[in-house]
């Protein structure tokens, strides 16, 4: 469990570093666009706000495994602090379990819904824009977030030694 | 069990999952959204409900405005633009008892207004300002709470993250969100500055003070935060005038400021990358809260609970500022237990409805629950850029910085209640939006 759990963490990093990219693509498209439509010679780039969102899109879904990762969604610890330590284990494990199953699923039925527009084509794809891959790659992040839980979920079932040995 | 009650349910069981399971908020809105859509119509129905609004809502083209401000506040957190800040205020105000303090306080705003997260800003002007104070022999509840109480105004002035996020998710134009918070944010920073020569007169006995910089030379040291002057500009000349969406006035300012400082040298690419990769994180963060959000109230809208909300409201028949002191306290106890973005995102669903009703703007409206839920940040458990501050300072404990919050505290209030009474304060420059 430990390389998969080294795996995950790294697939992560990676995925992140694939988000980081995604969103320089996009500012540097927003603003050739702009330049050219708004203070350039009027041209307008067709379906570049579609693609932009996409791209802003992707690169939100590939950052939530390594945000989750480093605990950065935002949470509240207002009762849960003050229980005892085995509630807040089971409290934690079941939740992890849930977001797994959730995120899993939803993982896998934005996929399917990909690989349905890379099969049947969509409207926008009529206008030369090719949208799946983003999908794909939302479908990846989710799917990565999906696995940090189920890291969350062993690392709480099963705590490392020095944690076990405080717990007693 | 009716829809509305499977509506109260769920809003009964979000608690439950936020409070008690300690599950992420916006995780917490996505599977209460889909457990009861799943209730209301089954599972086929519930997953294409959720999938969709995943796909929907993070691909709207408004919402690449979050990214893009993210990143500039980044990119002025790595360029180190929170100690120039800081110096250029001094040299203004250094010469005055208490000046330090009061360039710290508008140091933080202008910084904090920029910086996507609270907390973040305040670390950084509390690295850049602290010592410095200390140095002079500040009172450390003085110096600690000029950080913390200056970083709070960055939810109000333009282009705060929370006005963004709020516009994006109400759908509300960012531009007329951002000049109501303007002159509110303005008045409360002039007070907040006013407030320390004033009300600490007595403790501020022992600190020193800098010698009066040149005229010339206070003049030129503008130029050490010219990345606040061109996102300023940018947002006047982009919002103002009408020509330019919010995405396309963030993305300019952003690659403006991250060209200059390339140019100077004071962002290094392993900087610039390390920008990107917060950028991503922090912008996550909010897109999954709105998706959340948007599950969560497709959940509601099934039910019927909001419009039954405005039906019992209309029928009460009681005063309007009655219902607005109520919707403000539940604010107010929500920005109390749980981050104000994610209290403002869940609430405002729920009572924009009734709010239009009773005939007040929402911009008005948007404002004045921002300022309720910051109130939270006056507190000594709740106020996270207070517990930062003192982490930084490593000196303070967090009850020394609530002590010196309480200064700006009656400011704070006094404007809330004036924005309240005259709604014109926060109306009068939206009205010029085009």
């Amino acid at each position: 469990m430990r390389y998969l759990t080294k795996l995950i963490e790294s697939l992560s990093i990676w995925l992140i570093r694939l988000a980081g990219f995604l969103l320089a693509l996009m500012v540097g498209l927003i603003c050739i666009a702009t330049l050219l439509d708004t203070f350039g010679i009027g041209i307008s780039i067709p379906g570049t706000s579609q693609l932009t969102g996409w791209l802003g899109a992707a690169s939100a879904a590939l950052a939530l495994g390594y945000t989750q990762l480093i605990k950065g969604h935002l949470r509240t610890n207002v009762v849960t602090g003050r229980l005892p330590r085995i509630v807040q284990r089971t409290v934690d494990a079941l939740s992890c379990l849930v977001f797994m199953f959730f995120f899993g699923f939803i993982a896998g039925e934005i996929t399917f819904r990909a690989y349905s527009l890379m099969i049947n084509g969509s409207p926008a794809e009529g206008r030369g824009l090719v949208l799946y891959p983003f999908i794909f790659l939302m479908g990846l992040g989710y799917a990565g977030l999906a696995l940090i839980f189920l890291i969350e979920l062993w690392k709480t079932l099963i705590p490392e030694r020095s944690e076990a040995d405080e717990l007693g | 069990m009716n829809s509305v009650e499977t509506g109260v349910w769920g809003l009964t069981i979000l608690g439950l999952a936020v409070f008690l399971f300690r599950m992420p908020i916006s995780m917490a809105l996505g599977v209460v959204g889909l457990g009861g859509i799943w209730c209301l119509s089954g599972p086929a129905k519930a997953m294409d409900v959720v999938t969709i609004s995943i796909l929907d809502t993070s691909s709207l083209n408004r919402m690449t405005a979050i990214p893009v401000f993210v990143l500039l506040g980044s990119v002025c957190f790595y360029s180190g633009l929170n100690k120039r800040f800081f110096d250029s205020a001094q040299k203004w105000l250094g010469h005055i008892r208490g000046g330090a303090a009061m360039a710290a306080v508008l140091s933080s705003a202008g910084y904090s207004s920029i910086c996507s997260t609270g907390p973040a800003a305040a670390a950084a002007m509390g690295a850049a300002a602290l010592p410095e104070m200390k140095q002079l022999k500040y009172p450390i509840f003085l110096s600690t709470s000029s950080v913390a109480g200056g970083t709070i105004l960055g939810a109000i002035l333009p282009p705060s993250l929370i006005l963004l996020v709020i516009g994006l998710q109400s759908d509300q134009s960012i531009g007329r969100l951002f000049m109501g918070g303007l002159v509110p944010g303005l008045i409360l920073l002039a007070m907040f500055v006013l407030i320390i020569p004033i009300g600490c007169q007595d403790q501020l006995g022992w600190s020193q003070v800098k010698p009066k910089v040149d005229r010339i030379d206070r003049i030129l040291t503008m130029a050490n935060w010219i990345e606040l002057e061109i996102i300023l500009i940018v947002l006047i000349m982009g919002l103002w005038f009408g020509r330019l969406t919010i995405t396309e006035t963030g993305t300019g300012a952003a690659v403006l400021v991250i060209l200059l400082n390339v140019l100077f040298r004071t962002l290094s690419w392993k900087q610039f990358a390390c920008s990107l990769m917060d950028t991503v994180r922090i912008s996550s963060m909010i897109i999954l809260l709105l998706v959340g959000v948007t599950i969560f109230s497709r959940f509601l809208g099934m039910t019927g609970l909001p419009q039954a909300l405005v039906r019992l409201v209309t029928e009460l028949r009681v005063p309007s500022w009655l219902i607005l002191a109520d919707i403000g306290i539940v604010l107010l106890l929500g920005g109390l237990v749980m981050d104000e973005l994610a209290c403002l995102l869940i609430a405002f669903p729920i009572f924009l409805p009734i709010i239009t009703r009773l005939g007040y703007d929402p911009v008005w409206f948007s404002i004045v629950m921002v300022m309720v839920s910051k109130i939270g940040a006056f507190m000594p458990r709740s106020g996270s850029n207070m517990l930062v501050v003192a982490a930084v300072s490593r000196t303070a404990s967090p009850l020394e910085v609530f002590h010196g919050m309480k200064l700006f505290f009656v400011p704070f209030i006094l404007c809330l209640i004036a924005i309240t009474v005259f709604p014109q304060v926060v109306l009068f420059l939206p009205s010029f939006i085009k």
